[in-house]
C-alpha cells in the first residue's frame, strides 16, 4: 500500500478534495471502501457538503499530523486545537449539527465524540435553543429534588415546557 | 435545525455525556428528548459508571425490570446524601465485600445488609448523638456483622471472623469486627456507664474485639473521629486517634464538597491493604483470621541467608569434605498495640508486637547419602533500637522459650514477642544461630542467619 498514495473524495455539491490516503483513512467508512476497491476514481460522498467536507478533511489532517513520530504533538496542544476548531462563535449550530451527521456518516470516532461533547456541553450551560428559542432553566426547586421528579413525573414538567 | 436532527447514534452519545441529572432536565424539553432519555442502553451506561453495575440490581440486590429503574431506586434510596459520598461509599464496601468473597467467605457472610433510616434515626435519639454523614452511609450499605453460635465454637478463644482482624503473642488475642447499630447502641451504654463518661458523651462504640484481649473502637460523633482505648481506658478513659486528623473534613455538612469522616477513610485504608496484600490472612489450629501483621515490604523485612556448609565425610577413607548449600528465610514485621499501650508511661509509652516467619528451603544437599533436611535454633542476638538509639543488644538461648526446629520444604515457624518503645519509631534486627541437624544431634557447625532490619512504629492508621 503507497503510504503517499491521493485519494479523490467528491462532496455532494460536486467538489472535489485530493487527499492523502492517510488522512482519508481517518474516516472508517473511506476506509472500508478502499479496501474493497472502490476508490479507484472519485468516491462520492453524497451525505457530505463541499464546505462541511472541508472542514472534517482539516480535523483529519490535523489528527493524522499530530500522531506522525517527527511531529509529535502532545495531547495538550491536540486537546486546545480541537477546542479551537469547535468554538461555538466560530462554528454555527447548522454547521455543528451538519459535522455530527458528517462524522457520524464518514464514521470517525473522535471528531463523533468532540462534536457531541461540544453540543453536550451547551446543553449543560443550558445556552441550547430549541425549536428555535433559548432555553434558560430556572429551577425553583432543588436539584436533587427536581431529578426524583424527573425520574418519576415525567409528564408533570410537560406542562412547563411545551412540548 | 433542532437537535434530534443528529441521528439517535449522535443523540444517544451527547446524552450519555451529559449524565444522569442533565439527562432527566433534557428529558423535560420535548416529547423526541424524553424518548431518547428513556432508553435503558443509557441508564445501563449509568449505573456502570457511578455504581459499578453490570446489572439492573436495586440497593439491596433486589433484581429490577430495567437500568432506568435501577437508577432510580438507588437515587431514591440515598435522596438525603449527596450523591458523589454515596458512591464513594458503595465503592469503599465493594473493594472490602470483593476481597472478602474472593479470599474470606466466612467472613462475608457475617456481612449483615444495610441499616434503614429509620434504624439509624432510633440510635440517634437512644445515644443522642448525631452521626457524620459517611459513617451513616456506610451503615446504610451494612449493619456491622453477626455471627452465629457456630462461629465460636471453632476457635479457642473467640471470634476470627471480625473483618478487621488482629493478631495474637502470648495470650493476648485480637480479632476486631465491626458492631451492628443494635450492639452499638448496647456497648456504648455499657461503656458509659461503666467508664463514667458524661452522658451527653460524643463517643459510640463502633468496633471491638470480643476475644481474651479488650479492644474497644469509639466513634466521636462530633467531629468525626476514630479512637481505640488504651490501657488507661477503663481508669482515665484513655484513647488514641486512629486517622490522620488532618484528612477529616465536613462531616456534617451535605453542602460541602468533601465529606470524610475517620470510619471511612479507616475502612477504605483497609481496604487498600486487603488487596494490595500489605495483610493478609492466617491460619493458625486449622482456623483463619485476617492478620494485621505487614507482609510485605517496607514495613516486613525479608531476610535470605544462603548457608554452605562442609562436612568432613568421617566414614570415607578419603575423607572428601562435602559441601551443601540450604537456604534460610526469615520475614519480620510488627504492628503497633495499642490496648496495651500507656500513653502516661515515659519510658515505656508504645507497646510494639512482631512476629518472625522462619523457613528452611533445600537446595540440594547431600552428605553420605542423606540429605541436610533439618536445622535448629539455639541462639538468638537481637539489638532494638528506640529513636535511633540502641536500647537493647541482647544474647540469649531459644525464641518465647522454644529451640524450633525448621525441616527443609516444611511450613514456617511463627513465632510473636513484644516489646516497649519510649518513642514513636524505631527498628528490630538480629540474628539466629541455628544448628544443621538437632542441637542433640548436630550434624556440623553452627551458622548464623540474620534478621533483616524492620521498622517499629506508629502507624498513621491505627487497626
Amino acid at each position: 500500500m503507497a503510504s503517499s498514495r491521493k485519494i479523490t473524495l467528491r462532496s455532494s455539491d460536486g467538489e472535489s478534495f485530493e487527499v492523502e490516503e492517510a488522512v482519508a483513512v481517518e474516516s472508517q467508512t473511506i476506509k472500508h471502501m478502499i479496501e474493497d476497491d472502490c476508490a479507484d476514481n472519485a468516491i462520492p460522498l453524497p451525505n457530505v457538503t463541499s464546505k462541511i467536507l472541508a472542514k472534517v478533511i482539516e480535523y483529519c489532517k490535523k489528527h493524522v499530523d499530530a500522531s506522525k513520530a517527527e511531529d509529535r504533538v502532545n495531547d495538550e496542544d491536540l486537546k486546545a486545537w480541537d477546542a479551537a476548531f469547535i468554538k461555538v462563535d466560530q462554528v454555527d449550530q447548522a454547521t455543528l449539527f451538519d459535522l455530527i451527521l458528517a462524522a457520524n456518516y464518514l464514521n470517525i470516532k473522535s471528531l463523533l465524540d468532540l462534536t457531541c461533547q461540544t453540543v453536550a456541553d451547551m446543553i449543560k450551560g443550558n445556552l441550547f435553543p430549541v425549536r428555535n428559542e433559548w432555553l434558560n432553566f430556572t429551577f425553583s426547586i432543588a436539584n436533587r429534588e427536581l431529578v426524583l421528579v424527573c425520574l418519576t413525573e415525567w409528564v408533570a414538567h410537560r406542562r412547563l415546557f411545551c412540548s | 435545525m433542532e437537535l434530534e436532527s443528529v441521528g439517535d447514534l449522535a443523540l444517544h452519545i451527547i446524552l450519555t455525556k451529559l449524565g444522569p441529572e442533565n439527562v432527566c432536565r433534557a428529558a423535560c424539553v420535548n416529547k423526541k428528548l424524553r424518548l431518547s432519555a428513556s432508553e435503558d442502553t443509557v441508564w445501563s451506561r449509568f449505573c456502570l459508571q457511578e455504581l459499578d453495575l453490570s446489572a439492573p440490581l436495586g440497593p439491596q440486590g433486589d433484581p429490577l425490570p430495567s437500568f432506568k429503574a435501577a437508577y432510580q431506586k438507588w437515587r431514591e434510596a440515598f435522596c438525603m446524601y449527596p450523591w458523589p459520598l454515596v458512591r464513594r461509599v458503595k465503592r469503599c464496601w465493594d473493594r472490602l465485600q470483593g476481597w472478602l468473597s474472593m479470599n474470606f467467605p466466612e467472613a462475608a457472610a457475617t456481612l449483615r445488609k444495610g441499616a434503614s433510616e429509620a434504624d439509624i434515626q432510633e440510635l440517634e435519639s437512644v445515644l443522642r448523638v448525631k452521626l457524620p454523614l459517611p459513617t451513616r452511609i456506610l451503615y446504610r450499605f451494612h449493619d456491622g456483622q453477626e455471627f452465629a453460635d457456630s462461629d465460636f465454637t471453632k476457635s479457642t478463644l473467640g471470634g476470627s471472623l471480625g473483618i478487621i482482624g488482629g493478631y495474637c503473642f502470648y495470650d493476648h488475642l485480637v480479632n476486631v469486627n465491626l458492631l451492628p447499630l443494635s450492639q452499638v447502641i448496647l456497648e456504648t451504654n455499657h461503656i458509659i456507664r461503666h467508664l463514667g463518661f458524661s452522658s451527653r458523651s460524643n463517643y459510640i462504640v463502633v468496633a471491638a474485639s470480643c476475644t481474651s484481649g479488650e479492644k474497644l473502637f469509639f466513634l466521636n460523633c462530633r467531629h468525626g473521629q476514630l479512637h481505640v482505648g488504651t490501657r488507661n481506658l477503663p481508669t482515665d478513659g484513655e484513647m488514641m486517634p486512629c486517622v490522620p486528623n488532618a484528612l477529616i473534613s465536613s462531616v456534617h455538612d451535605r453542602n460541602a464538597d468533601l465529606q470524610q469522616d475517620a470510619m471511612l477513610l479507616w475502612l477504605e485504608e483497609h481496604g487498600r491493604r486487603l488487596q494490595s496484600g500489605m495483610i493478609k490472612l492466617r491460619e493458625e489450629g486449622g482456623v483463619r483470621s485476617i492478620c494485621q501483621f505487614p507482609e510485605e515490604p517496607a514495613l516486613c523485612s525479608t531476610a535470605i541467608t544462603n548457608g554452605v556448609r562442609t562436612r568432613e565425610a568421617k566414614d570415607d577413607k578419603d575423607s572428601k569434605a562435602e559441601t551443601c548449600a540450604s537456604v534460610e528465610i526469615i520475614r519480620a514485621s510488627a504492628v503497633f498495640v495499642p490496648e496495651h499501650s500507656d500513653l502516661q508511661d515515659e519510658s515505656n509509652r508504645y507497646l510494639f508486637s512482631y512476629s518472625i516467619r522462619m523457613s528452611l528451603i533445600p537446595e540440594g544437599c547431600m552428605a553420605n547419602g542423606m540429605p541436610y533436611n533439618y536445622c535448629q535454633l539455639h541462639l538468638r542476638h537481637w539489638i532494638i533500637r528506640d529513636n535511633d538509639v540502641i536500647v537493647s543488644n541482647v544474647n540469649g538461648e531459644a525464641v518465647i522459650g522454644k529451640f524450633p526446629l525448621l525441616h527443609s520444604g516444611g511450613k514456617e515457624f511463627v513465632y510473636q514477642s513484644c516489646t516497649n518503645l519510649q518513642s514513636s519509631r524505631g527498628s528490630i534486627e538480629g540474628a539466629f544461630t541455628f544448628v544443621p541437624g538437632r542441637l542433640a544431634d548436630p550434624k556440623g557447625g553452627p551458622f548464623s542467619v540474620q534478621v533483616a532490619q524492620f521498622p517499629v512504629q506508629l502507624p498513621d492508621y491505627v487497626f
